[in-house]
């Protein structure tokens, strides 16, 4: 999977499961404060990633420096790039 | 009918439903606590075959010293007068090892432990003396369990942990005492390699001191909280489940009753199995990431269970509880694939309500690990209705676990079988969707539910939200009514029960 296909999917699941207008959504869209995000959602979306790539993420301490869009995408690369140096 | 008068509604009547109602009613709530089944408390009343009485859900209880947190928290429910007796101080849990002459028999109390360990694993007493100071130090950081802390943000905090295999594997090397150190794990149902160990530390570090149980059973503890509820103008309703969550832009608004009663509801509190919740909630109250999770959350262990009864008092469970490892470790109990022949096996016999009672109405239960895929042909089947051929493989299951049982506790052998249960029985009994016995795992690997909810007026409770077991249950009732009500005005009135 490509960069870009990887945020592409990351994009359609978290519309789909949080019920957001997928063309407003950007790297700079604030997971807070633009899509309505909270701490208990959090959680959640922690899930759906992990059910859209089949990565295990879990309590992943980096998470909490999660603020933006732009910030999911990167965390997920994080996640990819380990995994392939590992396989 | 405005807000103010509206009552607030607790879904579930089992252990932190009723805490949970009484709570709410002493802070000035008008509560209604609506109970699917005939009567309150279905988990733990128990219940009796052939003048044998039998308990289900409630064995023993650790955390009732004087000042510990469960007499505490019962203290403040008013529940003072449940009969709550010792078990042998000496021996509270006796752990027999097939290839092992010996049973390993703990005492009451860390030191006493970690001395009579350190005896019979000398190689190991420093890790011995490390991990009981762990629990205990991981226990009482809790400003749940220890009242002198602060209740703390009942959150699942996004750090790195440890499972207690982990630690355990990599403290000693002697497959007897990690066995020993991880048994517990049996007690809420989860594997120890996917147990955080602060978890572990949580509920095993209850059972070091105030390891008690109730004389007569659960139905003795389910009694005092009716009437406590009664007393309280709590008003209860049984026999009919919740079917529906009225919902509407503001929040929730009532609940509809398998009855077609229609129960109005200024809040909620949902204690049943978190998978059931956004069944009853209407399209788009949740998000669908919310409900998937929900839905997708693991259960905790499910069993085989023989319901027996003996006219004589047997030594090995006498005021204790036994263990039988078939094998060393257990981690094999927790997988999809295991198989009866390896065990572990669970054995507690119920303490009689008084000296009179005669022996053989003390019902003695042998619980044995399972799966509720082995029983996937009859899942559409119910409690009473199940066809000729589950009857027959349940059979097999329950003589299969009684010869393996006796090959290795051969003074149980006047024991007579009055009945069995299967997952698919569990899964019915105590609305557990997979039959597991603690509700969903505390685990690694997944997150568990919270308190609060992204509905303002929606709270949940029970023991897949904070911890597992009676004292996980009650504790999980305080943390969602401390939410409703306000942490800290609620610590302060717990803090005069002390
Ligand atoms: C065999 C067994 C042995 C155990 N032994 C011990 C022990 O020795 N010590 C210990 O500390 N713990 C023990 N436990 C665990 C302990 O019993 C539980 O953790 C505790 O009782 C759970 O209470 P709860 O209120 O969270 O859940 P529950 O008791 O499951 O309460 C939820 C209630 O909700 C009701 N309900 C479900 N759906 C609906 C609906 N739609 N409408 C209305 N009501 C609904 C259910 O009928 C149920 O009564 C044991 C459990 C089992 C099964």
């Amino acid at each position: 999977m490509t960069d870009q296909e990887i945020v592409q999917k990351a994009y359609t699941a978290l519309a789909q499961e949080f019920e957001l207008d997928i063309s407003q959504m950007n790297p700079e869209t604030r997971l807070r404060e633009d899509l309505g995000l909270d701490s208990l959602d959090y959680v959640d979306m922690v899930v759906v990633l992990e059910q859209a790539f089949g990565v295990k993420i879990g309590k992943d301490p980096e998470l909490t420096s999660v603020r933006t869009l732009g910030d999911v995408h990167e965390f997920i690369l994080n996640k990819k790039r380990a995994l392939e140096k590992i396989q | 009918m405005t807000s103010a008068d509206k009552p607030f509604v607790v879904i579930g009547g089992g252990i932190s439903g009723m805490a949970a109602a009484l709570v709410l009613a002493k802070f000035g709530f008008s509560v209604v606590l609506i109970e699917k089944r005939k009567q309150l408390a279905p988990t733990i009343r128990g219940f009796s075959r052939q003048g044998t009485n039998f308990d289900t859900g409630l064995h023993y209880v650790g955390g009732l010293q004087p000042d510990g947190p469960l007499t505490r928290y019962f203290s403040f429910l008013g529940l003072s007068d449940v009969p709550f007796t010792n078990l042998c101080q000496n021996c509270f849990d006796r752990i027999r090892f097939a290839d092992r002459a010996e049973d390993i028999q703990l005492p009451v109390g860390r030191d006493a432990i970690i001395d009579y360990l350190s005896g019979i694993f000398p190689d190991d007493r420093h890790f011995i003396s490390s991990y009981y100071h762990q629990i205990q130090n991981l226990f009482d950081s809790s400003g749940f369990l220890n009242f002198k802390g602060n209740f703390r943000d009942a959150t699942n905090a996004a750090c790195k942990q440890e499972s207690l295999a982990c630690v355990v594997d990599k403290g000693t090397q002697n497959p007897i005492l990690r066995t020993v150190l991880s048994i517990h794990s049996l007690l809420y149902g989860v594997s120890p390699e996917e147990t955080p160990f602060i978890q572990h530390a949580r509920v095993a570090g209850s059972y070091l001191e105030g390891v008690k149980t109730v004389a007569g059973g659960g139905k003795i503890l389910a009694s005092s909280f009716e009437n406590q509820l009664a007393k309280s103008d709590v008003t209860c309703s049984c026999g009919s489940a919740v079917t529906a969550i009225s919902y509407d832009h503001a929040g929730v608004n009532g609940v509809v009753l398998e009855d077609e009663r229609f129960v109005p509801a200024a809040g909620l509190l949902f204690t049943a199995h978190p998978s059931i919740l956004p069944k009853l909630l209407p399209d788009g109250a949740i998000k669908p990431a919310f409900s998937r999770r929900l839905l997708s959350l693991e259960d905790t262990i499910s069993s085989h269970t023989l319901f027996c009864s003996c006219d004589s008092e047997i030594p090995s469970v006498q005021g204790n509880n036994l263990f039988v490892c078939l094998k060393t470790g257990i981690y094999h109990a927790f997988r999809p694939d295991c198989r009866l022949d390896d065990g572990p096996f669970y054995v507690s016999r119920r303490v009689p309500d008084n000296l009179v009672t005669p022996m053989n109405q003390s019902g003695l239960i042998i619980f044995a690990p399972g799966n509720i895929r082995e029983y996937g042909e009859w899942a559409d089947s119910k409690t009473g209705q199940r066809p000729e051929a589950y009857r027959i493989f349940k059979r097999r299951r329950m003589e299969r676990l009684l010869e393996i049982f006796l090959r290795h506790c051969p003074e149980f052998k006047k024991i007579r079988v009055l009945d069995g249960g299967t997952p698919l029985t569990n899964r019915d009994y105590l609305g557990a969707p997979l039959g597991g016995l603690y509700g969903t795992k505390h685990s690694l690997n997944q997150f568990s539910p919270l308190p609060a909810t992204k509905i303002p007026n929606l709270w949940m409770a029970g023991q897949s939200i904070i911890a597992p077991g009676i004292l996980g249950a009650v504790i999980s009732a305080f943390v969602a009514c401390g939410f409703i009500v306000g942490m800290e005005k609620l610590q302060a009135e717990l803090r005069k029960c002390i």
